[in-house]
């Protein structure tokens, strides 16, 4: 599961920096700041639901998956749950990405059959993970201990998180839209826009109400 | 920064991000780096104690004992297995020059494997039946062909996935500097 999330959270880090990233130096995207805002958390939310369905999956593939799995005599339901959760943690050391309860291989179903006789005598969850790493390595666990070599598979996710999170609140804490008159293009719109005939610049529009005001107020006072 | 340079910051981490995978697809591309030759967990340790009969005599038993005592190379095959039909030759090739190879005939069918030997030549001292592959889990063993270079005093040196040929042989084992008895003496054969 290890594996999947931080991959979900690179996803959503590189999607969220692509849009946001052409707000932050300084050219417009297309679509309007809560567009973006919008897009972006249907698309957070599109990867967690998408999350849980894959996890759902995994389970659902462990329940069924094996003929072998299936004629197994548990123990107990506790036994039953405790070799479903750890094929499912554990990884074939032949498949690149693939955990004990996945895979076909050979190799896979003899961890399974060993990781079964292991619990029927009685060893505890840790001590068949420690089984497993003194001849695979620590490449068969989906959750990696943290050591100087994986610091990086650890860290890097949380970096990922940090950077979306200040560009989304730098994003935030100054929208700026198309029609924000203080907006740094202010001026060069209005020259298109001056170009363009069908096009009336903002300051035109601006010019256009204060007259109207000031005759207002001349009315205002003539009638008094 | 000049606004117009800026757009180019996508362009120039797309160019880095492309850098690095180029960089690793060469190198699986060359055989330098394979993705999935998994480091053996057992290096520097003592081959794991075991019991198991031998290939050629289901009576005869054979233990750590009967294998440590010399550099040699411990190979995991099978009748199944194409890739050790392949490796065979060179199999043949080394136990010739005097290197000792013992095998491990894993999870095969023995009448098979016996018939094998016979017909493509046997490179191996003896060979431990391991119909289940308890040897093979004990070692960490996760395919075939697979080659453990066990020292004199039987550590676990160095383990080889995949078909052993000359090129591992000069760049992977004979670096370890371990005294190949007989092949010594024969000079620079290897």
């Amino acid at each position: 599961m290890g594996g999947r999330s931080s991959a979900g959270c690179g996803a959503v880090s590189v999607v969220a920096m692509s849009n946001v990233g052409y707000r932050l130096i300084g050219c417009r995207p297309s679509i309007s700041f809560s567009q973006c805002l919008r897009f972006a958390t249907v698309f957070l939310a599109g990867c967690i639901a998408l999350g849980f369905s894959l996890n759902a999956n995994a389970q659902v593939a462990a329940q069924g998956v094996s003929k072998s799995d299936e004629l197994r005599a548990f123990g107990s339901t506790t036994m039953r749950s405790r070799y479903y959760a750890l094929i499912n943690e554990l990884r074939c050391p032949k498949c690149q990405n693939q955990n004990l309860s996945d895979s076909d291989a050979p190799i896979a179903e003899d961890l399974r059959n060993e990781l079964f006789s292991l619990l029927d005598e009685g060893y505890s969850d840790q001590e068949i993970r420690d089984f497993m790493t003194a001849r695979y390595g620590t490449f068969v666990l989906y959750q990696p201990p943290l050591t100087r070599f994986t610091l990086a598979l650890w860290l890097v996710p949380l970096g990922l998180l940090l950077i979306s999170g200040l560009i989304i609140w730098r994003m935030t804490g100054k929208p700026r839209g198309l029609t924000d008159p203080n907006f740094e293009h202010h001026a060069s719109l209005q020259k298109v826009g001056a170009v363009n005939a069908g096009i009336e610049p903002i300051s035109m529009k601006v010019d256009a109400l204060d007259r109207h005001i000031a005759e207002l107020e001349r009315t205002h006072e003539h009638d008094k | 920064m000049n606004a117009r340079l800026r757009l180019f910051i996508p362009l120039l981490i797309f160019a880095v991000v492309a850098l690095v995978f180029l960089t690793l697809e060469k190198r699986i591309g060359s055989g330098e780096y394979d993705p999935s030759n998994l480091p053996s967990a057992m290096l520097g340790q003592s081959v794991p104690a075991f019991n198991l009969s031998r290939l050629m005599d289901a009576e005869q038993v054979v233990d750590a004992e009967d294998i440590v005592g010399q550099a040699a190379l411990l190979n995991v095959w099978a009748t199944w297995c194409i890739a050790c039909r392949a490796e065979h030759a060179y199999l043949n090739e080394l136990a010739s020059q005097g290197v000792p190879i013992f095998g491990l005939n894993y999870k095969d069918e023995r009448a098979a494997a016996v018939q094998w030997l016979q017909r493509l030549g046997n490179p191996y001292r003896l060979n431990i039946f391991d119909f289940k592959g308890s040897l093979g889990l004990d070692l960490g063993v996760y395919g075939a062909p697979e080659t453990y270079v066990i020292d004199a005093q039987g550590i676990i040196r160095y383990r080889h996935v995949g078909i052993l040929d000359a090129k591992v042989w000069r760049e992977k084992i004979e670096p370890l500097g371990l005294q190949w008895a007989v092949a010594q003496a024969q000079g620079a054969a290897l």
